[in-house]
């Protein structure tokens, strides 16, 4: 009975922790690595506006803390207002490989820096498109969606590869100004991040 | 027997299993108007004769497998050779915890442009750049990936005039003997993971469009206090609160000079959630004024006789001001009995020196004040503003709610103190202010909780308003560097009595962090 009990549990657990970040269907090979996190923390702008960082709180997709997330973002304009812009539809069919597939502008470039329960990390870089939605009550929705390359990890993913994705946002209340160029600002944020990687002993020399 | 797991262990491993099969994505929300999806898809992929453009012809799925629409998109290169998709950038340098450079500018290698049409119809149509790698497998087969960031361009159905952004991050297999980039037509399966997050048209205001033409809905009256007051009898004394809704009790403790009806604006947002209880503290309010000395640890006392007396159990507080005391100094004692602490304008620590209340940031003018509070004891000038010129209702608290409190508003703040005896309790709250060691006792209550709420691991949400008034720009830092598993939320322009300038954004924010908890 005993027996029985514990290997049950521990049967549930492998279970949990084997789905825990996972998402079921999603890899194109066994050696690819497929897992979806998200972050819950603070974001901070530098004073001249141009820099966000992020110090984050990382967690499996079931609710388990799972180390923690730094980054930084770099604004690439000048009018906080083009945040509030978005582009047409695009034209033409989405199911045949011809163009024309429009120039979105980059607003924004990232690096951050994923490190996970087991101390193993994974840095990336990419650019970034950021949205700025007003809702009816006078709050903001700021968001922000990234498009990475891993440049490098340390412990299971030292000399790995792949890439990242990582869609953040946070409310700005009423009556807050995100780009008030008098004084620093602090935000509450949230990430979703995933990733495709292939580990280093899965990779040709 | 010690190795046999109990009920409770299986129990947490099975909640483990259904969070881990069906996770629960409230977490990642910033604002409940916002909404995340996460999806994936499998399907093929072909490339257009010349490489330049990858379409993907996907089915859609929900994270449980369940089939959830199509999904669809072109993919165009702006690279020249195929070989950079083996290299990757080289790793960043600088802080990633500093709002400060280098951020290198890694250019994409591609542009696209998709739409993903759920099962009921619904659509939403993206464009935007994206990274490419091709990694060399130890087979000699390729694994490629795309990673992309899109913002929403328009949207059907329900998603009709919604905004947002996009990520999609896919990948292929490509066998050691097919060349991706080679002549002739190359198809290939494919699959992507996918997320959203989307304001629906129903929450955007349109910034270019005229107010909607749909009839002003009636506005509130924020002075209204439409509870049904109920009495415990602690310590025999009679202490009033308010109840509102059913559930896991969420209690509102209010602080100096205020009472339950501080918190008529917010406990609507919070009825649906749980038992909503506000209590008047003894001596305040409609409590009765037993004879005692309305110390904190007098009232610390009947606040924790009240718990008990209506036997609450997985209490998760809401606290202002002294409330934020009496709720921490309950809270770090009976830390099992606490599902979380949310907090605002409060004591955290003590004040080691006058210039150190209630901020050295905060504005002197309120320091000065409160050594004038503290000046002369019973029948000095403190007593005297307080007690005979009732300077805190009629003065401080108009002074800093953050908003012009209407008359009828403060009626109902000044009628419990209407009566120069019962404003005793208002001018003993402030010499109990743990400032240069004084008093001795609160001092030590208030560092002891202070020191056990930063081992604390209970979730703990902090409201805070800029300027604020006790609880300023350095109380936040001191919070954000101290306090494990908080959540922090800036409610924008305000003083000391947040609920009043800021009951919705309180409110709101309050019932989604009590959702996940």
């Amino acid at each position: 009975m005993v027996n029985n009990l514990q290997t049950l549990t521990d049967v549930i657990d492998q279970i949990a922790d084997i789905f825990g970040s996972a998402v079921r269907g999603t890899q194109s090979d066994e050696r690819e690595e497929v897992f979806v996190t998200y972050t819950q923390g603070n974001g901070r702008f530098s004073p001249d506006k141009k820099y966000i960082t992020l110090s984050m709180i990382q967690y499996k997709l079931n609710g388990e803390q799972d180390g923690h997330h730094e980054g930084v973002w770099e604004a690439q304009f000048s009018d906080p207002r083009v945040l509030l812009g978005r582009p047409s539809n695009p034209p033409g069919p989405m199911n045949v490989p011809i163009g024309p597939v429009p120039r979105v502008d980059i607003v924004a470039f990232t690096k951050g820096i994923w490190v996970f329960g087991d101390d193993s990390s994974v840095t990336a870089v990419g650019p970034a498109l950021s949205h700025l939605m007003p809702l009816k009550d006078g709050s903001f929705l700021f968001a922000v969606t990234c498009a990475q390359t891993i440049t490098n990890g340390t412990g299971r993913y030292k000399g790995a590869q792949g890439l990242k994705t990582s869609l953040g946002s946070t409310l700005v209340e009423a009556g807050t100004n995100l780009f008030d160029p008098t004084k620093e600002v602090r935000f509450t944020a949230r990430t979703i991040d995933t990733f495709r990687i292939v580990r280093e002993a899965d990779m040709k020399r | 027997m010690a190795n046999i797991p109990d009920q409770g262990t299986i129990r947490h491993s099975l909640l483990r299993l259904s969070h881990s099969l069906a996770p629960d994505l409230r977490g990642v929300l910033s604002d409940p108007r916002e909404e995340v999806l996460i999806r994936y898809t499998r399907g093929t992929g072909s490339f257009s004769a010349d490489k330049r453009y990858i379409t993907l012809r996907m089915k859609l799925y929900k994270l449980n497998g369940e089939e959830d629409g199509y999904h669809e998109g072109v993919w165009e290169r702006v690279f020249e050779d195929p070989n950079q998709l083996l290299a990757s950038p080289p790793p960043p340098t600088g802080p990633m915890d500093e709002p400060v450079p280098p951020v290198p500018h890694v250019q994409p290698l591609a542009h696209t442009k998709a739409h993903w049409v759920f099962g009921d119809g619904s659509k939403i149509i993206v464009a935007g750049p994206a990274a490419s790698h091709l990694v060399q497998l130890n087979d000699g087969s390729f694994q490629f990936s795309v990673s992309t960031a899109q913002i929403i361009t328009g949207g059907e159905g329900r998603y009709q005039g919604a905004y947002g952004l996009v990520q999609s991050l896919g990948s292929t297999h490509i066998p050691a003997d097919v060349n991706l980039f080679g002549p002739g037509d190359v198809s290939f399966t494919a699959t992507t993971i996918d997320t959203f997050r989307i304001i629906r048209a129903r929450y955007y205001a349109d910034p270019t469009s005229p107010p909607p033409g749909e009839p002003p809905k009636e506005k509130k009256n924020l002075a209204d206090f439409p509870f049904e007051s109920h009495f415990a009898e602690v310590n025999k004394a009679k202490m009033h609160y308010i109840e509102e809704g059913q559930g896991d009790p969420i209690l509102f403790v209010h602080g100096n000079p205020t009472w339950s009806y501080l918190w008529r604006n917010i406990v609507p947002h919070l009825k649906s959630k749980g038992r909503c209880i506000a209590v008047d503290l003894i001596g305040m309010g409609k409590s009765e004024r037993p004879e005692i000395k309305y110390r904190f640890h007098g009232h610390a006392k009947y606040f924790e006789g009240f718990i008990k007396k209506l036997g609450l159990k997985k209490i998760t507080l809401v606290t202002h001001d002294w409330g934020t005391a009496l709720g921490f100094h309950y809270a770090m004692r009976y830390e099992s009995n606490i599902k979380g602490i949310a907090f605002m304008e409060g004591l955290l620590k003590p004040y080691p020196t006058w210039d150190d209340f209630p901020a050295s940031d905060a504005q002197p003018q309120l320091r000065e004040m409160f050594r004038l509070f503290r000046t002369g004891g019973v029948g000095g000038p403190g007593w005297q503003a307080i007690v005979d010129q009732n300077i805190f209702l009629e003065k401080l608290l108009p002074g800093v709610a953050g908003r012009p409190l209407s008359e009828q508003e403060l009626n109902f703040y000044r009628e419990p103190f209407k009566k120069a005896k019962d404003r005793q309790v208002i001018w003993q709250w402030a010499q109990e202010l743990p400032i240069e060691g004084k008093p001795a006792d609160v001092t030590e209550s208030v560092q002891n909780y202070s020191d056990a709420l930063q081992e604390s691991l209970l979730p703990k949400l902090l409201f805070y308003a800029e300027p604020g008034a006790v609880l300023t720009d350095e109380h936040v830092k001191w919070c954000e560097r101290n306090l494990k598993n908080l959540e922090t939320v800036s409610v924008g322009p305000g003083a000391h009595f947040l609920q009043e300038s800021s009951p919705d954004v309180i409110g709101r924010r309050l019932a989604d962090w009590y959702e996940r908890l």
